[in-house]
Order: structure tokens, then sequence, then C-alpha cells
């Protein structure tokens, strides 16, 4: 681990959490690669030491699709993203089931009788069937993260399909 | 260009860089607006101005663009197809690109510039795309020239972010149905 892995966060002003927690502990992808969980993008997910190791175990097979040895950047950035989708994915479903639980009474009502706290129930689904947990999902991304969404989801499709999509 | 790989990123990169008019229209500018959807080929309506044209035909020349649909596959766009108010179904080595001369009933570019938004697409390139509203009111019309029909949605007159994203997903996932 270099000693940069638990530099000062400039946003914060303190030490990176991840970089602090996991000094000594967390494994470089190879020697020579940048550790990403001290890079400006990575601090901005808010990543736990156990988050870095779960992007690791994805980034691990992405580099064996593409049959290179040690695990790169594009790897680790692709594991990312689909890190990123995983966790949007279940704080939806979590919403939706403390939304759910709120009005069937399963949980126990901790604001008193009559009361809850869970948040106002929100749709799941359009009259039209569209799942409008994913649009909440992609109207919280920027249009420039919307698009990366979509060449990611183009790629990964291409690639189901056997057609070969190098960048 | 046997194995054209989708980035439509680059296509809006070089479309810029030779300082083509156009706006994004279809179901790349519905995902960019947050419609969670899946679509292949980037769809644009270019200024027909001669200026723009020829900017634009440099453009696909560095996009090493053919027609698609064409038997002959090696046909490249001229200046009289752009400058034509029809649909040219492009491939380039960047993924499948359809250059719209006008979409809807016949609104050409300079109809919708009022109708778009400029979104920064990804590194500071900001590009003019057309709004939700303008979206919906042109779909299953247009589809690259796919034929007429509309889908029997229209847009909200009033309501949230989520209920326009929500009508043009369900609008793009009936025109998806209707004409594949």
């Amino acid at each position: 681990m270099q000693s940069a892995a638990v530099s000062k966060d400039p946003q914060t002003g303190g030490v990176c959490p991840v970089a602090a927690a996991s000094s000594g502990q967390l494994r470089s992808p190879r020697p020579g690669l940048p550790n990403f969980c001290v890079s400006k993008k990575t601090r901005r997910l808010s990543l736990s030491a156990r988050g870095h190791d779960r992007i690791l175990q994805l980034a691990r097979p992405s580099a064996d699709l593409h049959s290179v040895g040690p695990i790169g950047i594009p790897h680790i950035s692709e594991a990312i993203q689909s890190w990123l989708l995983d966790r949007n994915y279940w704080a939806c479903a979590g919403a939706v089931l403390v939304s759910y639980t709120s009005r069937t009474s399963i949980m126990p009502n901790r604001g008193g009788p009559g009361k809850f706290n869970a948040p106002s129930p929100q749709p799941t689904h359009s009259e039209d069937g569209v799942d409008l947990t994913l649009i909440r999902w992609m109207l919280s991304l920027t249009p420039a993260e919307r698009l990366e969404v979509l060449q990611n989801n183009v790629r990964s499709i291409l690639r189901l399909r056997g057609e070969q999509t190098e960048t | 260009m046997s194995r054209p790989k989708p980035d439509f990123l680059a296509i809006l990169r070089t479309l810029r860089k030779h300082g083509v008019d156009f706006i994004i229209v279809g179901g790349v500018a519905g995902v960019l607006h947050g419609a969670p959807l899946s679509t292949f080929d980037l769809e644009v309506v270019h200024s027909r101005e001669p200026g723009n044209v020829d900017r634009l035909l440099s453009a696909l020349e560095e996009l090493d663009a053919r027609y698609r649909t064409h038997g002959d596959t090696s046909l490249k766009p001229r200046r009289s197809h752009l400058a034509s108010a029809g649909h040219q179904l492009q491939m380039t080595e960047a993924g499948p690109l359809d250059l719209l001369g006008t979409i809807g009933k016949g609104h050409a570019y300079g109809d919708l510039v009022p109708q778009t938004t400029e979104l920064d697409v990804g590194k500071g390139l900001k590009t003019r795309v057309l709004n939700l509203a303008a979206l919906i009111r042109n779909q299953g019309r247009d589809s690259a020239g796919k034929g007429p029909g509309p889908t029997g949605h229209s847009a909200p007159d009033t309501g949230g972010k989520i209920q326009e994203v929500s009508v043009f997903t369900a609008a793009s996932f009936a025109a998806q149905f209707l004409y594949n």
C-alpha cells in the first residue's frame, strides 16, 4: 500500500476513510496500477473497504473475459459501473420495501400509533407498466452519466450476443 | 468497417469537432432526459444550410459513414442527400448514425431549436437535445424512417419529470413493438 493512500482528502480536509481503514490490508490489483480507492471519483462514491473488495471481485472476471492477465483500469471502471448499478438498484428496492411494509403493517411502526416514519409511498410502476424506480434512478444521474449507462448497456448486450466490442 | 464499435460520444465529438449544427432526438435524447431505455443508433436532426451540410460531409468522411439501408454498403452520403428532408441511415466506424432532415410533420432543425436544451453529454461536450415534450409529440412518427403511425401517447399537460419520462418510455416501448 502506498503512503499516498492515506493522504488528506482535499474536499473534506480529513483522511480518506477508505484509505485509512484499508491501509496495509487492501490489495493493489497489480504492481504499478494506481490505487483506485483514493481517486477523486471513488471518494465521491463514498467507497467502503468492503465496496473496494467487491469492485476488485467484479473486475477479475471482466479481465478474464478480455483474456488479459492483470486487472487494468478499464476493468475497474466497468466493475465500478456494475457496483453502482447494483447499489442503486438495492437502494430503490429498499425504499420500495419500506414503503410497502409501512402500508401493510408487517414491520413494527416506530412512530407510534397512527404515525408512519417511512417515506410517503411512491408507485413503482406507471399505468403503462413502466418501471418508475428505474426512472428515478436515471434522474439521479447527470446527462453524461446517463449516456455512459446507455453506452455500457449497448456494449454489454453486444457482448452477450457474442460480438466483439473491445475499446 | 466490418465490425463497428458503438460509441455515441465519439460520434458526437466528431460532429462537434467539425462544427456541425445538429439536435439529438430519438432514444438517445430520451436517455439523456432520464428514460431507462437501450438503443443502438444515434438519431440527429441536422441543419440543412449549405455550409452545415459541407461540415457534416467532412465529419462523415472522418467517421467513414456509409448507407446501411442499401444493398451496396459502400455507398457514401452525398451533399444532395444531406440537403434533403429525408432520413439518411448511416453506419459509421463508431456505430449507427441516423441523419434526419426533418421529423414529425416536417419539422426541420430551425423549427426544433426553440424546443431544445443544451446538455453536457460528457467531458464538457455540450450538445442540443430535443425536449421531452417535443420528443413525445414526435414519437412513433419518425423512428428513423420506419414508417408513420401514432402510438396513442401524448405529452402530458401537467405533471412532473417522472411522469413525462414515463410517458416517453412507454411510447418508445410501443414504437419498438409496432415497428420491430
